[in-house]
This record gives C-alpha cells, structure tokens and sequence, in this order.
C-alpha cells in the first residue's frame, strides 16, 4: 500500500470507513466487552497470549486457504495436508533420526506435491476445486489414519519446536511472531509481485485473463501449490503448538474457523477482495469471541454454531459488497 | 378463416431520442410464411421484442385472429395467451435431456406430484409425428442434427396449439445453423406453414427470404417500407428496399500498387470454425476493416489471428516469419493485440482498480525485484490523461466506470505494449458518441506511429469512415475487398447482405 493510497483512504466517506474498519473496531468491542465481564480470566496477558498461541496455526491455515480463494477456487484439503505434513515432519525426526530442518523440508515437499495434485486436477482437468479438493482431503485423511493408526507421534521431535509452543520473545508467543512472518511474506506475494495481480485477475475474470495472455493455468497451480506450502508450515507449528503430531487434526472440521476468516476477512480491509490484514483480524475477531464465549461459561456447541454463523454471515456479506460494487453476485465458485 | 391471422396497427416506440419503430402496420395472412426484413437499427428487434412483451410500445395494436390487445398492454403471458410463440435463434433446448424431457419442462409435466413417463412419452411421440420428426421420445436432444434440434423447439412452442389460431414468430433461426441445415430447417417450416401454421419469419438472408416467404415487409428507420407478396420479387430490389436506394455495383477494387506498404499480417487460405479459405494482408500504418454479418465468421477470423481460435488449415505470417500462434499469450509476444466483442465478459475485469486494469496484460514491466507502484501509478495516470479517460482517479474500481471509459482504459492496455498488429472487434459497442471519436482519434495515432488495425464493426458508418480497405466476409468466406473511399454504409450493408450479387 503506497503512502498515496493511504491518504486517500482517510478522506474517504464513514460508510467506506466503516467497511474497512468495521471489523477491527468489532473486535476491539469483543475485547472490551469480555475484559469488563471477566477481569479476572480474560483480560489477562496469559490468556492473551493463549488465545494468540491457540490462533497461529488457524492463521496460517487461513492464509492457505486464501490463495487459491483469490484465483476463484476453493482448496478444502488444507486441513488434510495439514495433518499430512504434521505426521510426515513428526515422522521424519521420530522415525528416520532426521534432525529439526530437514524434517521441516519433508513436510514443505509433502505440502508442494500435494498442492501440485490438487491444481493440476483443478486447472488442467476442469475438476471443480471444491469436490477435486474433497476427494484429496478424504484420500490424504485416509492415509493418516493408515499410516499412524490413529496414536499421535510424540517421541523422537526436536525439542526446539516442541517447546515453541511456550517459547516468548519480548512477552510475545513465538508462534505468533512465525505466523506475522509468514502472513507478511503472504502479503508481500499476494500484492507486491505481478503473480499475486494475475492471480487477483484470474480470480476476478478467467476469461479475459485468458484473452489478456495470461497464463491462467500455471497460475491456478502455483495458487494450489502456495496453500500446499503454507498448509505445511502450519502443519509443522501445530507440533510445536500441541507438542505432538495428532492425527486427528486434519480434516475440514479444523480449519472451519479458517474458513470463516477468508470470507470475513474479504468484507474487511479491502473490502470485496481476499486480504492478508483482514482475514488476520478475521480470524482473532471470530477466535477471541469463541475463547470469551467459553470464559463466560458458554456450553461448547456454542462454538461450532457461531463458526458456522460467521462463514455464512461472512459470505453472505461479501457477496452484497460485491454485489453493491459490480452490480453481480457471484463471488468466487 | 376469414382475416389476418396477426395484425398489427399503428406500432411506435421511442427509446430516448430515437423512434426505434414509427406507425408501422402491417397483416399476416393465416397459414402463411410472412418474412420481416431490415438492417441494423431498422427496428426489427425491437418489433419482436414488442410482440414478446420484454418492451412496452408506446402506442399501437396488436390483434391476433381478430381478438385486439393494446401493443402497450402485451405481457409475455398475455403474448401467450393470445397465441403469439416464439422460438429464437437461441433455441433454448437442454442439451443433455431427452425430447421429451425437453418438451415437458416447459409445456408441463402433465397434473400429479409423480411424472406420468408413459404419457408423457405417448404425448411426445404424437407430436414429433405432427411436425414429422424423425426421433424418439426418450433420445439425449443432442443426438438431433442442429435442424431437427430447432424444429422440436417449434414443436414444443406449438404443442398446445391444436387448431393453427397461434402465430409463430421464428427469429433468426438460421443464423447459428450449418449451411447444410438450413435447407432442412426452412423445408420443414415450409411443411408446417402448407400445414396451416402461421409464421412470421425473421431473417437477414435475403436468399432464405426468397426461397420460403409468401410475403414480405420490410423496415428501415423504424418505417414500413416495403410490403408485398414475395413472389416476383429479387434478391436485388430487396437488398435495394432494406439500403434505402437502388442497388449500385460496387467493384472490388485493390489498394493501388504504390500504396501498398510490406504487410504485417499476411494469411493464406485460412480455415478454422465457420472461416473458409480466408486469404488477405493487413499493412504497417493501415485499418482494415472485415464487415460481416453475425455467424459470418468475422469474430472468429479475429480470433485465429489471436490465437484462441483454432486454425485448421492454412497460414499466416506476421512481418514476414511463419505465424501459428496457440495461446493468446503467444500472440501478444508476437506483438498481437486483441480488444474483443464482449468487453464485460472478456476484457474488463470489474473488482479492480482502474490503475490494475491499465496494468494487467504488462505487470513484468514493474517488476525489478520490487514492484514499482510510482512508476504504475505514473503510467496509470499518464494514460488516464492521453487517453482523456474519466474517472475519480486510478484507484477508483473499474465497474464504477462508463462503458465507453472502460472501452479506452482497456485500448489503452494494450497500446501500452506497442503492438504491430491490434484486432479490433466491435471497439464501439455499447460506447458514447463522444467517447467513440476518442477512441478512434487513439486509434489514428497509433495508426500513424506504424500500428496495423483489423477491426470489426456492425456500424457500417464507422466502418466507412475509419478503415482504409474493407474486407467483405459472408458464411465465413471472404467474397471481396474495397477501397474505402468507394464505399459507405449503405454500399457496405449491400455487400454483407449481396456478397457476390453486387460485385
């Protein structure tokens, strides 16, 4: 975002303001709301640090999802090849000896050829992305389960990343600092080179990125590649964050939070397009109120019906922006 | 029976300042072929579109078998009910279902919540015998020949008319058929017209015209101009009747041998979709116009030149090296632009910014390691003021744009990339007059730099004025070639209409 550019946005009208801080200011309320109602147990830095350490892999699982959603597909195996990454790295050090880097390779060249699949699949066999992806997650769930018979790996791990999940610099969760890391490299991809504008244009308008000399194809796969790579690093910060690689975390119920932060994030922000700042502030809005939620005694369900509340409401949202912007409905598909 | 079977009095529309239809009367007789005639802007369509009830006229009477309905009252359920079915060129058949499944959908499952196959098997068999259609009930409509496909569409609009009071209004139902289909499909209408159907035919092939028509009316300006029994009638004094004027030969005539510059673009005996055997060179500093009607392959020839379109047989070379583009990619390495016909769908990408817009097709040029944004944003507002493109700055998101302001924003995409051949197809569609001799004073400039044009048009006006030659395309054949200076709209309408009958 150049200097220019964020001028221009302050002098913009409050409702434009209000779109693009909106959800910002929301979680401040979600903040301060629950802080004056639980003192003692939520405005504490421990829990804050928590709810932070708790949200990485999430965030790191949402920016995953959210580069193939600005090519207009949808990868519903990242939670798969999450777990599929977490065993393989896990594997690696407690299996094969292999020490903390190259374990974390393994799971980046398990993550790159799934990815590699799925858009190939995808982009060069014209299978729709969200059943094309549905397949992958069941497959790669299925040989989990296989592989690890369902007991989590926890001997053998390097004990620097097992203890990451505690590790602080300056107060603040190591992980959290990974996931910043990660989210600015995102972010830097997303805009700062001309492949995250193709991919924007693709997503936008297939056609006449195909009719602009566009790669569009090269381009999906890369997208599917990059959500296989960062569904990697996830997979090997949620050894960290459990200390273990638990095979029951994959699948799509995982990253449902995930999910909802995408499309929330895109009403937010940048309103109408899939952002790195937004989908973050989304996914800390929707995790600090379920984490809240749970403080004030809230019964777990709770959890799941508001995740479930927030995709819908979430893309409900956001198609009405485009739709007030372009005059059309459709967002992504 | 006694009177017309469709009668209308009267007619007017007006959209803004333009009497798309100005007191037009005329009568069809019942179970004849009546055919309506007329250019571009001759207000044909808009004539249909009364009967079908999508516009309102603004005066006027309609009346079907003697029952009268005011022309403003006309909605698509009332059109319907007094008898009026229509099958356009877009059939709106279901590929993938069967005949009867096709049938059923819109006429009706028959009463009950269980679908009732076996009756509605007998229903379908009975009328595929009605119109004589040689098929099966339960057989995938795609199994059809394209006539046959067009005449359940018939059959289906007139299933529930048992006694022949309904007119049946075809429009343009050969445009998008085969040439040898539509000798199938207008002998089958013939029979069905022998049968005691009435049939309002709409079609801009005069020949069809001739061969299947017991009367004619034609439009120009919105005005009857022309109506008669088709018999004695010709090809030429229709042509004549739809121009406006006695028809004049117009001879194909080559550019001189001194203005005559080393082509860009040269193609040989080109083949590929509805194109056949399309030879012809467009030169550095020249436009050259292709003017055609629509399904006579002029996008599509645009389309090989781009590399989107496939080329079955022949070749081309671009400034003089073997040319055989296979991506859109490809062909605008080879320094090839393309602004195509539909910009929304195609060209314009309406969620980004105006600056992402200007930007799209050339990002590597900002590319150093970094990304540039000055030197985007100074391009981006560079061009905004060359191209006097209105907008509240470049960061402003492009559907908020005007038609015409989209139309120069995506020229001025591609002009950024220098090309030595730009494909135009229809540029001023849907574009402002003002912004019209914009986008060709752009045009001219780049022109006069050494930039070779082909450009397609349906306003033949434009036509005339901005291209140095004209290329003349029927039924994907390049009949004959002119000088522009010979030539003006209505010498362009006569030709895409006459082909080889007025050279």
């Amino acid at each position: 975002m150049s200097a220019e550019a964020g001028a221009r946005r302050f002098k913009a009208d409050p409702l434009d303001l209000l779109e693009r801080f909106g959800l910002l200011i929301l979680l401040g309320i979600v903040i301060v709301v629950f802080s004056l109602l639980r003192p003692d147990t939520f405005a504490t830095a421990a829990n804050f640090r928590s709810i932070v350490t708790t949200l990485s892999v999430g965030a790191v699982a949402s920016l995953a999802l959210m580069m193939p959603l600005i090519a207009g597909r949808f990868d519903v195996s990242v939670g798969a090849t999450l777990g599929v990454c977490a065993i393989a790295a896990a594997a690696a050090m407690s299996k094969s000896g292999l020490p903390l880097v190259p374990a974390i390779l393994v799971a980046l060249i398990f993550g790159a050829v799934i990815g590699l699949f799925n858009g190939v699949i995808v982009a060069y066999l014209g299978v729709s992305s969200i059943i094309g992806t549905l397949g992958t997650s069941t497959v790669l769930v299925g040989l989990i389960s296989a592989y690890s018979k369902g007991t989590p790996i926890s001997e053998g791990l390097s004990r620097t990343l097992t203890d990451i999940g505690i590790e602080t610099v300056a107060g603040i969760p190591a992980l959290f600092i990974i996931t910043l890391l990660v989210a600015a490299v995102v972010w830097y991809v997303a805009t700062q080179t001309p492949y995250g504008r193709r991919l924007e244009a693709v997503g936008v308008n297939m056609r006449a990125a195909k009719l602009t000399g566009l790669p569009t194809r090269p381009i999906v796969v890369l997208s599917f590649v990059a959500a296989g790579l960062l569904a990697a690093v996830a997979g090997v910060m949620q050894i960290g964050a459990q200390g273990a690689a638990d095979p029951q975390v994959a699948g799509i119920t995982f990253i449902l939070p995930a999910i909802a932060a995408v499309f929330l994030g895109a009403t937010t922000w940048k309103p109408g397009r899939f952002n790195v700042p937004g989908t973050l502030i989304a996914l800390f809005f929707v995790g600090t109120t379920v984490s809240g939620l749970a403080l004030v005694g809230a019964a777990p369900w709770v959890t799941d019906v508001f995740n479930g509340s927030a995709i819908i409401v979430a893309i409900a949202l956001s198609a009405q922006f485009r739709r007030r912007r372009t005059g059309e409905l459709e967002i992504g598909s | 029976m006694a009177g017309p079977a469709l009668q209308i009095t009267g007619l007017a529309k007006e959209f803004a300042e333009t009497r798309a239809l100005d007191d037009v009367s005329f009568e069809v007789a019942p179970g004849s072929v009546h055919a309506l005639l007329g250019g571009n802007g001759s207000g044909k369509s808009t004539l249909i579109k009364i009967l079908a009830g999508v516009y309102e006229a603004d005066a006027g009477v309609v009346s079907l078998a003697g029952r009268p309905i005011e022309a403003a009252k006309i909605t698509p359920s009332t059109a319907r009910e007094l008898g009026l079915r229509f099958v356009h060129q877009d059939t709106g058949v279901f590929n993938e279902l069967t005949i009867a499944e096709n049938i059923a959908l819109i006429n009706g499952f028959g009463a009950g919540a269980r679908v009732p196959w076996s009756q509605l098997r007998r229903r379908t068999v009975e009328l595929l015998e009605r119109f004589q259609i040689e098929a099966r009930p339960e057989q995938p409509i795609s199994d059809l020949r394209p006539a046959d496909q067009t005449m359940v569409a018939i059959a289906r609009a007139l299933e529930d008319d048992g006694e022949g009071l309904s007119t049946l209004v075809l429009d343009e139902p050969t445009a998008s058929l085969p040439r040898a289909e539509v000798e199938l499909l207008l002998k089958a209408v013939r029979q069905c017209a022998a049968a005691g159907q009435t049939i309002l035919f709409v079609s801009h092939r005069i020949d069809e015209v001739l061969m299947i028509a017991d009367a004619v009316t034609v439009l120009r300006d919105g005005r009857k101009v022309f109506a008669g029994e088709a018999e004695g009638l010709t090809e030429e004094k229709l042509i004549g009747e739809i121009v406006g004027r006695p028809l004049q030969a117009v001879f194909p005539r080559p550019p001189a041998a001194a203005e005559t510059r080393p082509p860009v673009l040269e193609a040989k005996g080109l083949c590929g979709g509805p194109v056949r055997d399309a030879s012809f060179t467009v030169a550095a500093g020249e436009v050259v116009g292709l003017a055609g009607l629509l399904g006579s392959g002029r996008t599509e020839l645009l389309q090989m030149a781009f590399g989107s379109e496939r080329v079955e047989r022949g070749g081309m070379t671009l400034r003089g090296k073997p040319y055989s583009p296979r991506s859109s990619g490809e062909a605008m390495r080879h320094g090839v632009a393309y602004v195509p016909e539909h910009r929304g769908t195609e060209a314009a990408f309406l969620d980004l910014t105006l600056r992402e817009n200007l930007s799209v097709a050339d990002l590597g040029r900002y590319w150093h390691g970094t990304f540039s944004h000055r030197s985007e944003k100074a391009d981006a507002g560079r061009d905004i003021e060359r191209f006097a493109i209105r907008a509240p700055g470049d960061q402003a998101t492009f559907a908020s744009l005007s038609g015409g302001n989209q139309q120069k924003a995506i020229l001025a995409r591609w002009l950024r990339l220098e090309p030595a051949l730009l494909l135009l197809d229809e540029p001023t569609h849907g574009v402002d007059v003002g912004a019209r001799a914009d986008v060709f004073a752009l045009i001219d400039e780049a022109v006069e730099r050494g930039l070779a044009v082909l450009l397609v048009s349906s306003d033949f006006e434009e036509l005339a004025r901005v291209t140095d030659r004209v290329l003349i395309i029927r039924d994907g054949c390049l009949v004959s070639e002119h000088r522009a200076d010979d030539l003006d709209a209505q010498a362009i309408t006569e030709l895409v209409y006459a082909g080889a009958v007025a050279a």
